[in-house]
């Protein structure tokens, strides 16, 4: 589902490079925890797949396809493939929990009868049902964060990325959001999750990359944090 | 993938109040240099008719000593008889010229009282085939020097005073206009430059979940569009104004000669496409860039 071949990717003004020669295959299905300390080149690794960044050498293959030579209008239907969940939410205020949702379906241009039925159906996956009115300043921490996998996960991607998804929750709140995300992979979606959260990894024992600097010192089906 | 009218209309109807004093401030620059646009235009227009209204009849008049003798007044009727560039001539004489000055100084008894029909100068009314201003003043020099005549005077010459007058305001307008047109567009791109960095949650958003670059450009494009439009429009009520003050003055100055400068509402139809044309311009221009430089893909 997503390969790394010897990427590399350097930010201007920076003496190391983010991610240094990283390979990775990750299976259709898979979850995956992205491991290591702040600087590693986890946010890089994630933002790296969907083309928020470009690599600066080596190839990255998501579902297939090299993305490195998709044409840039093709970019939007490599990201509707491909949900994004962060640990500040990216919520909009304005915006109650069911339109914060069907914005993601009506900005790509879905029928309304099937915002209709979908909006709903997610707010109830992710135990929002009884809160579709309410507005994000409204909600708890861990209630904002399923705010924002329901948005992500509404138009069924292949792939949902999750860059330290619970950074801001306490762990009791945290274990709510990796059951939810464990129930989603469960539905065959990749899932590929930046944390340092030690506990969690160690708890779900899934695969684990760790990253140091930059490169993959680590790759190991059913890992722990460290 | 079609892009929903409804959301088009709620998203640009949103951006539009999002600022009111910005979107204010856009539409009346718009207009104000629109106005000056059109206002440029207005007197362009009166000019051309001016011309064609004089064109049609341009003369000249050749004036005769109070004392012409009658022989010299027939050679110079001859000469002007024979011209081949002469359509037509007509002999004014001391009653019509008489009749002429009281006309022209009715409201001033004083001056009519103090003439006698015997002290005016008789004339020759000449209209010559060929209206250009530059023949006829070539020809009508001709007869200057002939005996009995004391001078020679053109219409021509006073269309062509008011004619560069009105033409050197109307260039002047012009540019003062070029200039805030420019101005305008800067403030349109400002203003939908302030709307994206409002919106830059939502446009974060819909890059994410994979909303098209023309979906995410096009509310912003139609904001500008609008403010142009609506501003062009304010300054098509600012040109119908001016012109019907324009209209009023020519219709009660009892002058022919600026009859040219008196349009019907109708006449302007062009002049209001121009203005609408170039309200959506400034609009489309200005948030085309704006989008352009910071909605990078």
């Amino acid at each position: 589902m997503i390969k790394l071949e010897n990427v590399t990717k350097e930010y201007p003004g920076q003496n190391k490079p983010a991610l240094h020669n990283a390979d990775a295959d990750i299976s259709k299905g898979e979850f995956v925890f992205l491991v290591g300390p702040s600087g590693s080149g986890k946010s890089t690794f994630i933002r790296l797949l969907n083309k928020q960044e470009e690599p600066d050498t080596g190839r990255i293959f998501v579902a297939g396809k090299d993305i490195g030579r998709l044409r840039s209008w093709r970019v939007p239907m490599l990201r509707r493939n491909i949900g994004a969940v962060f640990q500040d939410y990216k919520l909009l205020p304005t915006r109650t929990v069911s339109e914060n949702v069907s914005f993601a379906l009506e900005v790509i241009g879905r029928p309304r009868h099937v915002i209709k039925t979908q909006v709903p159906a997610i707010c109830d996956l992710v135990g929002l049902g009884d809160k579709m009115d309410k507005y994000p300043h409204q909600l708890s921490g861990g209630e904002q964060q399923r705010v924002s996998i329901a948005r992500a996960f509404v138009n069924r991607p292949l792939i949902l990325l999750a860059d330290e998804p619970t950074g801001n929750l306490d762990p009791q709140t945290a274990i709510g959001i990796m059951r939810l995300l464990d129930r989603i992979n469960k539905t065959g979606t990749t899932v590929v999750m930046a944390t340092h959260d030690r506990g969690i990894v160690d708890t779900m024992r899934r695969r684990v990359i760790e990253l140091a600097e930059g490169d993959i010192v680590r790759d190991q089906a059913r890992g722990v944090y460290e | 993938m079609a892009l929903r009218i409804d959301y088009l209309a709620k998203e640009t109807g949103n951006n539009l109040v999002r600022n009111p004093s910005l979107t204010i401030a856009t539409i009346l620059t718009v207009s104000v240099s629109l106005v000056l646009l059109g206002t440029a235009l207005l007197i362009r227009r009166g000019v051309d008719d001016t011309n064609i209204r004089f064109q049609d009849g341009v003369e000249f008049i050749v004036w005769l000593a109070p004392d012409v003798s009658p022989e010299q007044r027939d050679s110079v009727d001859r000469a002007l008889e024979e011209s081949p560039a002469i359509e037509n001539h007509r002999f004014i004489n001391r009653e019509e010229t008489f009749q002429e000055f009281q006309a022209f100084w009715e409201n001033s008894p004083e001056i009519l009282d103090a003439v006698e029909p015997e002290q005016l100068p008789t004339s020759f009314r000449v209209v010559p085939v060929e209206p250009d201003l530059a023949v006829v003043e070539a020809l009508g020099r001709e007869y200057e020097s002939l005996p009995g005549v004391t001078g020679v005077d053109f219409a021509g010459e006073y269309i062509r005073r008011l004619n560069s007058f009105t033409d050197t305001a109307s260039r002047i307008m012009l540019f003062a206009s070029f200039g805030s047109v420019v101005a305008s567009a800067l403030l349109m791109y400002n203003s939908i430059r302030t709307a994206l960095f409002a919106r830059r949650r939502e446009v974060e958003v819909m890059r994410l979940v994979g909303a098209t670059n023309s979906f995410i450009r096009i509310p912003f494009v139609l904001e500008g569009l609008t403010l142009g439009v609506f501003g062009a429009g304010l300054s098509v009520l600012g040109v119908f104004g001016l012109n019907r003050v324009i209209r009023n003055g020519v219709q009660n100055a009892d002058i022919d000669f600026f009859d040219g400068f008196a349009l019907e509402p109708s006449d302007l139809t062009p002049i209001v496409i121009y203005l609408l044309i170039a309200g959506a311009a400034i609009g489309a221009i200005g948030s085309f860039v704006a989008v352009n430089r910071y909605l990078d893909a």
